[in-house]
Protein backbone atom coordinates (compact mmCIF):
# COMPACT_ATOMS: atom_id res chain seq x y z
CA UNK A 1 0.00 0.00 0.00
CA UNK A 2 2.78 2.38 0.99
CA UNK A 3 4.51 1.70 -2.33
CA UNK A 4 1.31 2.42 -4.28
CA UNK A 5 0.86 5.68 -2.38
CA UNK A 6 4.43 6.63 -3.12
CA UNK A 7 4.07 5.85 -6.82
CA UNK A 8 0.88 7.84 -7.09
CA UNK A 9 2.48 10.72 -5.21
CA UNK A 10 5.39 10.70 -7.61
CA UNK A 11 2.98 10.67 -10.58
CA UNK A 12 1.10 13.56 -9.09
CA UNK A 13 4.31 15.37 -8.43
CA UNK A 14 5.37 14.95 -12.03
CA UNK A 15 2.09 16.41 -13.24
CA UNK A 16 2.22 19.18 -10.69
CA UNK A 17 5.82 20.08 -11.45
CA UNK A 18 4.84 20.72 -15.05
CA UNK A 19 1.72 22.54 -13.93
CA UNK A 20 3.58 24.63 -11.34
CA UNK A 21 5.75 26.15 -14.00
CA UNK A 22 2.64 27.91 -15.28
CA UNK A 23 0.83 28.45 -12.02
CA UNK A 24 1.77 30.66 -9.15
CA UNK A 25 -0.69 28.88 -6.91
CA UNK A 26 0.70 25.80 -5.24
CA UNK A 27 -1.71 23.77 -3.13
CA UNK A 28 0.63 21.05 -1.92
CA UNK A 29 0.88 22.74 1.45
CA UNK A 30 -2.87 22.51 1.84
CA UNK A 31 -2.88 18.82 0.96
CA UNK A 32 -0.11 18.31 3.49
CA UNK A 33 -2.25 20.02 6.10
CA UNK A 34 -5.16 17.74 5.24
CA UNK A 35 -3.01 14.66 5.54
CA UNK A 36 -1.65 16.00 8.83
CA UNK A 37 -5.24 16.44 10.02
CA UNK A 38 -5.94 12.85 9.05
CA UNK A 39 -2.88 11.85 11.06
CA UNK A 40 -1.30 10.46 7.92
CA UNK A 41 2.05 11.89 8.76
CA UNK A 42 4.05 10.08 6.10
CA UNK A 43 1.93 11.49 3.31
CA UNK A 44 1.83 14.86 4.98
CA UNK A 45 5.62 14.80 5.04
CA UNK A 46 5.85 13.84 1.37
CA UNK A 47 3.41 16.59 0.36
CA UNK A 48 5.12 19.30 2.32
CA UNK A 49 8.55 18.27 1.04
CA UNK A 50 7.18 18.19 -2.48
CA UNK A 51 5.65 21.60 -1.99
CA UNK A 52 9.06 23.13 -1.39
CA UNK A 53 10.54 21.18 -4.26
CA UNK A 54 8.04 22.13 -6.89
CA UNK A 55 6.96 25.55 -5.72
CA UNK A 56 10.00 27.81 -5.48
CA UNK A 57 7.88 30.70 -4.27
CA UNK A 58 7.30 28.79 -0.99
CA UNK A 59 10.88 29.44 -0.05
CA UNK A 60 9.57 32.70 1.38
CA UNK A 61 6.29 31.39 2.73
CA UNK A 62 6.03 31.56 6.52
CA UNK A 63 2.88 29.40 6.49
CA UNK A 64 4.43 26.48 4.61
CA UNK A 65 7.40 26.43 6.97
CA UNK A 66 4.98 26.60 9.87
CA UNK A 67 3.14 23.54 8.47
CA UNK A 68 6.40 21.74 7.78
CA UNK A 69 7.47 22.38 11.36
CA UNK A 70 4.29 20.80 12.74
CA UNK A 71 4.46 17.79 10.45
CA UNK A 72 8.07 17.08 11.33
CA UNK A 73 7.49 17.72 15.02
CA UNK A 74 4.67 15.15 14.99
CA UNK A 75 6.90 12.72 13.13
CA UNK A 76 9.53 13.22 15.80
CA UNK A 77 7.02 12.60 18.58
CA UNK A 78 5.53 9.50 17.00
CA UNK A 79 8.60 7.90 15.43
CA UNK A 80 11.80 9.20 16.95
CA UNK A 81 10.97 10.40 20.42
CA UNK A 82 13.74 8.20 21.88
CA UNK A 83 16.22 9.09 19.18
CA UNK A 84 18.48 11.79 20.60
CA UNK A 85 19.71 12.63 17.11
CA UNK A 86 16.30 12.71 15.46
CA UNK A 87 16.43 14.41 12.06
CA UNK A 88 12.69 15.04 12.30
CA UNK A 89 13.24 17.19 15.37
CA UNK A 90 16.04 19.15 13.73
CA UNK A 91 13.99 19.80 10.60
CA UNK A 92 10.98 20.79 12.71
CA UNK A 93 13.10 23.26 14.63
CA UNK A 94 14.68 24.86 11.56
CA UNK A 95 11.24 25.04 9.94
CA UNK A 96 9.67 26.85 12.89
CA UNK A 97 12.63 29.21 13.07
CA UNK A 98 12.45 29.90 9.32
CA UNK A 99 8.70 30.47 9.58
CA UNK A 100 9.28 33.05 12.29
CA UNK A 101 11.91 34.81 10.21
CA UNK A 102 9.52 35.08 7.28
CA UNK A 103 6.44 35.85 9.36
CA UNK A 104 6.53 39.64 9.16
CA UNK A 105 2.83 39.89 10.06
CA UNK A 106 3.39 37.65 13.08
CA UNK A 107 0.51 35.33 12.12
CA UNK A 108 2.26 32.13 13.17
CA UNK A 109 4.79 33.43 15.62
CA UNK A 110 2.94 32.48 18.81
CA UNK A 111 2.47 28.85 17.79
CA UNK A 112 5.95 28.63 16.33
CA UNK A 113 7.44 29.83 19.61
CA UNK A 114 5.35 27.36 21.60
CA UNK A 115 6.60 24.54 19.43
CA UNK A 116 10.20 25.71 19.60
CA UNK A 117 9.81 25.75 23.35
CA UNK A 118 8.52 22.18 23.31
CA UNK A 119 11.48 21.13 21.19
CA UNK A 120 13.79 22.84 23.68
CA UNK A 121 12.17 20.85 26.49
CA UNK A 122 12.72 17.65 24.55
CA UNK A 123 16.44 18.46 24.46
CA UNK A 124 16.27 19.09 28.18
CA UNK A 125 14.65 15.70 28.74
CA UNK A 126 17.47 14.15 26.73
CA UNK A 127 19.93 15.83 29.11
CA UNK A 128 18.30 14.17 32.09
CA UNK A 129 18.26 10.78 30.38
CA UNK A 130 21.93 11.13 29.48
CA UNK A 131 22.79 12.11 33.04
CA UNK A 132 20.97 9.02 34.30
CA UNK A 133 23.31 6.99 32.09
CA UNK A 134 26.29 9.08 33.26
CA UNK A 135 27.00 10.21 29.68
CA UNK A 136 28.22 13.58 30.81
CA UNK A 137 29.76 14.99 27.64
CA UNK A 138 26.70 14.19 25.56
CA UNK A 139 24.49 15.64 28.27
CA UNK A 140 26.52 18.84 28.13
CA UNK A 141 26.10 18.94 24.35
CA UNK A 142 22.35 18.60 24.67
CA UNK A 143 22.29 21.16 27.42
CA UNK A 144 23.87 23.65 25.03
CA UNK A 145 21.16 22.81 22.48
CA UNK A 146 18.45 23.18 25.10
CA UNK A 147 19.82 26.49 26.29
CA UNK A 148 20.22 27.99 22.82
CA UNK A 149 16.80 26.79 21.65
CA UNK A 150 14.88 27.92 24.73
CA UNK A 151 16.50 31.33 24.41
CA UNK A 152 15.08 31.61 20.90
CA UNK A 153 11.69 31.80 22.57
CA UNK A 154 12.81 34.17 25.31
CA UNK A 155 16.30 35.64 25.27
CA UNK A 156 15.91 36.63 28.95
CA UNK A 157 14.89 33.14 30.06
CA UNK A 158 16.32 32.53 33.53
CA UNK A 159 18.00 29.14 33.41
CA UNK A 160 19.99 29.56 36.60
CA UNK A 161 17.96 27.03 38.64
CA UNK A 162 18.29 24.47 35.88
CA UNK A 163 22.00 25.18 35.42
CA UNK A 164 22.56 24.79 39.17
CA UNK A 165 20.89 21.38 39.19
CA UNK A 166 22.55 20.34 35.95
CA UNK A 167 26.05 21.23 37.12
CA UNK A 168 25.45 19.70 40.53
CA UNK A 169 24.39 16.45 38.87
CA UNK A 170 27.47 16.41 36.66
CA UNK A 171 29.65 17.09 39.67
CA UNK A 172 28.01 14.16 41.47
CA UNK A 173 28.59 11.88 38.48
CA UNK A 174 32.25 12.86 38.16
CA UNK A 175 32.76 12.33 41.88
CA UNK A 176 30.99 8.99 41.72
CA UNK A 177 33.14 7.85 38.78
CA UNK A 178 36.29 9.14 40.47
CA UNK A 179 35.53 7.06 43.53
CA UNK A 180 34.97 3.94 41.44
CA UNK A 181 38.63 4.03 40.44
CA UNK A 182 40.63 6.91 41.85
CA UNK A 183 43.72 6.09 39.81
CA UNK A 184 42.16 5.55 36.40
CA UNK A 185 39.74 8.46 36.87
CA UNK A 186 42.20 10.81 38.54
CA UNK A 187 41.29 13.73 36.24
CA UNK A 188 37.63 13.53 37.33
CA UNK A 189 38.45 14.85 40.79
CA UNK A 190 39.26 18.32 39.43
CA UNK A 191 36.36 18.10 37.00
CA UNK A 192 33.93 17.43 39.86
CA UNK A 193 35.23 20.41 41.80
CA UNK A 194 35.00 22.55 38.65
CA UNK A 195 31.32 21.65 38.18
CA UNK A 196 30.44 22.57 41.75
CA UNK A 197 32.41 25.82 41.42
CA UNK A 198 30.29 26.57 38.34
CA UNK A 199 27.23 26.12 40.53
CA UNK A 200 28.62 28.52 43.10
CA UNK A 201 29.16 31.13 40.41
CA UNK A 202 25.43 30.94 39.71
CA UNK A 203 24.37 30.64 43.33
CA UNK A 204 27.04 31.10 45.96
CA UNK A 205 24.58 29.86 48.59
CA UNK A 206 23.82 26.48 47.04
CA UNK A 207 24.16 24.08 49.95
CA UNK A 208 24.65 20.97 47.85
CA UNK A 209 27.65 22.39 45.99
CA UNK A 210 29.24 23.99 49.05
CA UNK A 211 28.77 20.89 51.17
CA UNK A 212 29.90 18.47 48.48
CA UNK A 213 33.11 20.36 47.71
CA UNK A 214 33.84 20.22 51.44
CA UNK A 215 33.22 16.49 51.59
CA UNK A 216 35.18 15.80 48.41
CA UNK A 217 38.27 17.58 49.74
CA UNK A 218 37.86 15.81 53.04
CA UNK A 219 37.55 12.40 51.38
CA UNK A 220 40.56 13.12 49.21
CA UNK A 221 42.50 14.00 52.33
CA UNK A 222 42.00 10.85 54.33
CA UNK A 223 42.37 8.71 51.23
CA UNK A 224 46.07 9.64 51.13
CA UNK A 225 46.49 7.83 54.44
CA UNK A 226 44.26 4.89 53.59
CA UNK A 227 46.15 4.36 50.33
CA UNK A 228 49.50 4.06 52.10
CA UNK A 229 51.17 0.68 52.09
CA UNK A 230 51.25 -0.81 55.60
CA UNK A 231 55.04 -0.95 55.39
CA UNK A 232 55.49 2.68 54.35
CA UNK A 233 58.44 4.37 55.99
CA UNK A 234 58.00 7.38 58.19
CA UNK A 235 58.89 9.86 55.48
CA UNK A 236 56.10 8.53 53.25
CA UNK A 237 53.71 8.62 56.18
CA UNK A 238 54.58 12.24 56.93
CA UNK A 239 54.20 13.21 53.27
CA UNK A 240 50.77 11.57 53.12
CA UNK A 241 49.78 13.32 56.31
CA UNK A 242 50.90 16.63 54.82
CA UNK A 243 48.54 16.02 51.88
CA UNK A 244 45.77 14.93 54.20
CA UNK A 245 45.99 18.15 56.17
CA UNK A 246 46.27 20.24 53.00
CA UNK A 247 42.98 18.83 51.74
CA UNK A 248 41.44 18.96 55.18
CA UNK A 249 42.15 22.68 55.39
CA UNK A 250 40.69 23.13 51.90
CA UNK A 251 37.56 21.32 52.99
CA UNK A 252 37.00 23.24 56.21
CA UNK A 253 35.77 26.62 54.84
CA UNK A 254 33.27 24.86 52.60
CA UNK A 255 31.85 22.76 55.41
CA UNK A 256 31.68 25.82 57.66
CA UNK A 257 29.78 27.67 54.98
CA UNK A 258 27.47 24.69 54.46
CA UNK A 259 26.83 24.73 58.21
CA UNK A 260 26.01 28.43 58.15
CA UNK A 261 23.50 27.75 55.35
CA UNK A 262 21.85 24.81 57.10
CA UNK A 263 22.80 24.75 60.76
CA UNK A 264 20.61 21.76 61.51
CA UNK A 265 21.61 19.59 58.59
CA UNK A 266 23.03 16.44 60.13
CA UNK A 267 25.23 15.49 57.22
CA UNK A 268 26.91 18.89 57.42
CA UNK A 269 27.43 18.69 61.17
CA UNK A 270 28.71 15.16 60.74
CA UNK A 271 31.10 16.45 58.09
CA UNK A 272 32.43 19.19 60.38
CA UNK A 273 32.84 16.73 63.20
CA UNK A 274 34.78 14.43 60.87
CA UNK A 275 36.99 17.11 59.40
CA UNK A 276 38.03 18.33 62.85
CA UNK A 277 38.74 14.75 63.81
CA UNK A 278 40.95 14.40 60.78
CA UNK A 279 42.68 17.69 61.60
CA UNK A 280 43.37 16.38 65.10
CA UNK A 281 41.23 19.11 66.72
CA UNK A 282 39.51 16.85 69.19
CA UNK A 283 37.63 19.57 71.12
CA UNK A 284 35.99 20.97 68.00
CA UNK A 285 35.27 17.44 66.82
CA UNK A 286 33.54 16.80 70.13
CA UNK A 287 31.60 20.07 69.90
CA UNK A 288 29.99 19.00 66.62
CA UNK A 289 29.46 15.47 67.91
CA UNK A 290 27.51 16.93 70.82
CA UNK A 291 25.55 19.10 68.43
CA UNK A 292 24.71 16.03 66.40
CA UNK A 293 23.53 14.20 69.51
CA UNK A 294 21.30 17.13 70.44
CA UNK A 295 19.59 16.89 67.07
CA UNK A 296 18.68 13.25 67.46
CA UNK A 297 15.11 14.00 68.53
CA UNK A 298 14.58 16.84 66.07
CA UNK A 299 13.12 16.29 62.59
CA UNK A 300 15.76 16.05 59.87
CA UNK A 301 16.39 19.24 57.90
CA UNK A 302 16.88 18.65 54.19
CA UNK B 1 10.72 22.95 34.03
CA UNK B 2 10.04 22.28 37.70
CA UNK B 3 9.27 18.60 36.94
CA UNK B 4 12.59 18.17 35.21
CA UNK B 5 14.34 19.97 38.06
CA UNK B 6 12.83 17.55 40.52
CA UNK B 7 14.00 14.60 38.39
CA UNK B 8 17.49 16.04 38.59
CA UNK B 9 17.16 16.46 42.34
CA UNK B 10 16.28 12.78 42.59
CA UNK B 11 19.36 11.98 40.53
CA UNK B 12 21.43 14.00 42.97
CA UNK B 13 19.94 12.11 45.90
CA UNK B 14 20.79 8.83 44.26
CA UNK B 15 24.41 9.87 43.99
CA UNK B 16 26.70 8.75 46.78
CA UNK B 17 26.36 11.78 49.02
CA UNK B 18 25.96 9.86 52.21
CA UNK B 19 29.66 9.22 52.51
CA UNK B 20 30.55 7.59 55.75
CA UNK B 21 32.41 10.65 56.83
CA UNK B 22 33.42 9.99 60.39
CA UNK B 23 34.42 6.44 59.49
CA UNK B 24 36.93 7.72 56.92
CA UNK B 25 38.68 10.06 59.33
CA UNK B 26 38.68 7.51 62.13
CA UNK B 27 40.13 4.83 59.90
CA UNK B 28 42.76 7.21 58.58
CA UNK B 29 43.80 8.48 62.02
CA UNK B 30 43.94 4.96 63.38
CA UNK B 31 46.08 3.80 60.48
CA UNK B 32 48.28 6.86 60.86
CA UNK B 33 48.99 6.13 64.50
CA UNK B 34 49.62 2.46 63.85
CA UNK B 35 52.09 3.34 61.08
CA UNK B 36 53.94 5.70 63.39
CA UNK B 37 54.18 2.94 65.99
CA UNK B 38 55.35 0.43 63.40
CA UNK B 39 58.06 2.85 62.35
CA UNK B 40 59.09 3.31 65.99
CA UNK B 41 59.50 -0.45 66.19
CA UNK B 42 61.65 -0.46 63.07
CA UNK B 43 63.84 2.47 64.09
CA UNK B 44 64.71 1.75 67.70
CA UNK B 45 67.52 -0.58 68.73
CA UNK B 46 66.94 -2.78 71.75
CA UNK B 47 69.72 -4.29 73.84
CA UNK B 48 70.99 -7.76 72.82
CA UNK B 49 69.15 -9.58 75.62
CA UNK B 50 65.86 -8.35 74.16
CA UNK B 51 66.58 -9.54 70.65
CA UNK B 52 65.38 -13.06 71.34
CA UNK B 53 61.93 -14.61 71.18
CA UNK B 54 58.88 -12.74 70.02
CA UNK B 55 58.84 -8.99 69.72
CA UNK B 56 55.96 -7.98 71.98
CA UNK B 57 53.99 -4.80 71.47
CA UNK B 58 51.69 -3.87 74.34
CA UNK B 59 48.80 -1.50 73.91
CA UNK B 60 47.08 -0.02 76.94
CA UNK B 61 43.57 1.41 76.81
CA UNK B 62 43.01 1.59 73.07
CA UNK B 63 41.32 -1.55 71.74
CA UNK B 64 40.83 -0.15 68.26
CA UNK B 65 44.52 0.57 67.88
CA UNK B 66 45.32 -2.90 69.19
CA UNK B 67 42.94 -4.49 66.65
CA UNK B 68 44.29 -2.37 63.83
CA UNK B 69 47.91 -3.23 64.58
CA UNK B 70 47.24 -6.84 65.36
CA UNK B 71 45.36 -7.39 62.10
CA UNK B 72 47.98 -5.53 60.06
CA UNK B 73 51.34 -6.38 61.55
CA UNK B 74 51.01 -9.51 63.71
CA UNK B 75 53.43 -12.19 62.50
CA UNK B 76 55.71 -9.84 60.62
CA UNK B 77 59.40 -10.19 61.40
CA UNK B 78 61.48 -7.48 63.00
CA UNK B 79 65.11 -8.60 62.80
CA UNK B 80 63.97 -12.20 62.91
CA UNK B 81 61.67 -11.59 65.87
CA UNK B 82 58.00 -12.24 65.26
CA UNK B 83 55.69 -9.34 66.04
CA UNK B 84 53.10 -10.13 68.70
CA UNK B 85 50.49 -7.73 70.04
CA UNK B 86 48.95 -7.72 73.49
CA UNK B 87 46.20 -5.58 74.91
CA UNK B 88 46.20 -4.40 78.52
CA UNK B 89 43.63 -2.52 80.57
CA UNK B 90 46.30 -0.91 82.75
CA UNK B 91 49.99 -0.03 82.50
CA UNK B 92 50.72 -2.08 85.62
CA UNK B 93 49.51 -5.26 83.89
CA UNK B 94 52.07 -5.02 81.10
CA UNK B 95 55.32 -6.88 81.57
CA UNK B 96 58.16 -8.00 79.34
CA UNK B 97 56.92 -6.02 76.37
CA UNK B 98 59.36 -4.34 74.00
CA UNK B 99 57.18 -1.36 73.31
CA UNK B 100 54.20 -0.11 75.27
CA UNK B 101 51.72 2.36 73.87
CA UNK B 102 49.64 4.05 76.57
CA UNK B 103 46.40 5.81 75.60
CA UNK B 104 45.75 9.30 77.03
CA UNK B 105 43.09 7.94 79.41
CA UNK B 106 45.53 5.49 81.00
CA UNK B 107 48.57 7.71 80.97
CA UNK B 108 48.41 8.79 84.61
CA UNK B 109 49.88 5.39 85.53
CA UNK B 110 53.06 5.86 83.53
CA UNK B 111 54.96 7.71 86.25
CA UNK B 112 54.15 5.06 88.85
CA UNK B 113 55.41 2.28 86.56
CA UNK B 114 58.31 4.15 84.98
CA UNK B 115 61.08 2.33 86.84
CA UNK B 116 59.68 -1.13 86.16
CA UNK B 117 59.29 -0.32 82.47
CA UNK B 118 62.75 1.20 82.27
CA UNK B 119 64.28 -1.88 83.91
CA UNK B 120 62.54 -4.17 81.41
CA UNK B 121 63.91 -2.03 78.59
CA UNK B 122 60.47 -1.14 77.37
CA UNK B 123 60.02 1.71 74.96
CA UNK B 124 57.10 3.68 76.42
CA UNK B 125 55.05 5.63 73.92
CA UNK B 126 52.58 8.04 75.44
CA UNK B 127 49.89 10.16 73.90
CA UNK B 128 49.36 13.23 76.03
CA UNK B 129 51.17 16.51 76.64
CA UNK B 130 53.95 16.47 79.22
CA UNK B 131 54.42 12.73 79.55
CA UNK B 132 58.11 12.71 78.68
CA UNK B 133 58.52 14.06 82.19
CA UNK B 134 56.73 10.99 83.55
CA UNK B 135 59.13 8.56 81.94
CA UNK B 136 57.87 8.05 78.39
CA UNK B 137 60.54 7.90 75.69
CA UNK B 138 58.32 8.96 72.80
CA UNK B 139 55.23 11.08 73.15
CA UNK B 140 52.62 11.77 70.46
CA UNK B 141 51.83 15.45 70.03
CA UNK B 142 49.72 17.48 67.62
CA UNK B 143 51.55 20.12 65.62
CA UNK B 144 49.87 22.16 62.88
CA UNK B 145 46.93 19.76 62.67
CA UNK B 146 49.31 16.85 62.26
CA UNK B 147 50.19 13.90 64.38
CA UNK B 148 53.83 14.23 65.38
CA UNK B 149 56.06 13.03 68.16
CA UNK B 150 58.67 14.21 70.60
CA UNK B 151 61.50 12.15 72.01
CA UNK B 152 63.20 11.91 75.35
CA UNK B 153 66.64 10.65 74.54
CA UNK B 154 67.42 10.84 78.25
CA UNK B 155 64.63 8.39 79.13
CA UNK B 156 65.63 6.12 76.24
CA UNK B 157 69.26 6.09 77.38
CA UNK B 158 68.17 5.09 80.87
CA UNK B 159 66.41 2.05 79.39
CA UNK B 160 69.41 1.31 77.15
CA UNK B 161 67.35 1.93 74.04
CA UNK B 162 68.87 3.59 71.00
CA UNK B 163 66.47 5.73 69.06
CA UNK B 164 67.55 5.84 65.42
CA UNK B 165 68.47 9.05 63.59
CA UNK B 166 65.51 8.79 61.22
CA UNK B 167 63.23 9.24 64.23
CA UNK B 168 65.21 11.95 65.99
CA UNK B 169 65.39 13.90 62.72
CA UNK B 170 61.64 13.89 62.35
CA UNK B 171 60.69 14.51 65.97
CA UNK B 172 59.28 17.92 66.86
CA UNK B 173 61.55 17.98 69.91
CA UNK B 174 64.34 15.86 71.33
CA UNK B 175 65.19 16.33 74.98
Amino acid sequence: MKRIVNISLVLMLMQFTAFAQFNKYCNYTQVAVEKYGEKNLELAQQYIDSAFLVCPELANDAYSYHVKGFIYYELFKTKEISDFNSKYREIALTSFVKSNTLDTKEEFKKNNLLSIRNIAKSYQKNCVELLKDKKVELAQEFNKKFSSVIKMTNPDEDLSKWEVSFNNSIGDIYWDLFQEDTKVNEQLFDKAIYQYEQVLKLDSLDHHAVYTIGVIYYNRGFQYILDLSDDADLLEVLDAQEKQVEYGLKSLPYLKKAYSLKPKNRETINGLSAIYYMLQEKEKHQFYQNLLNQLVDEPEQD
Amino acid sequence: MSRILSILSILMLLSPLAWSQAVGAEAANLKLKSMFLYNFIKNVDWPEDRKKGDFVVGIVGDKELYQQMNSTYAGKLINEQKLVFEYFEAVSLASSVHILYVSPEKSKDIAANAKKLRDSKTLVVSDKDGLLQDGAMINFVIANNKLAFEISKTNADKAKLIIGPSLTKMATAVI
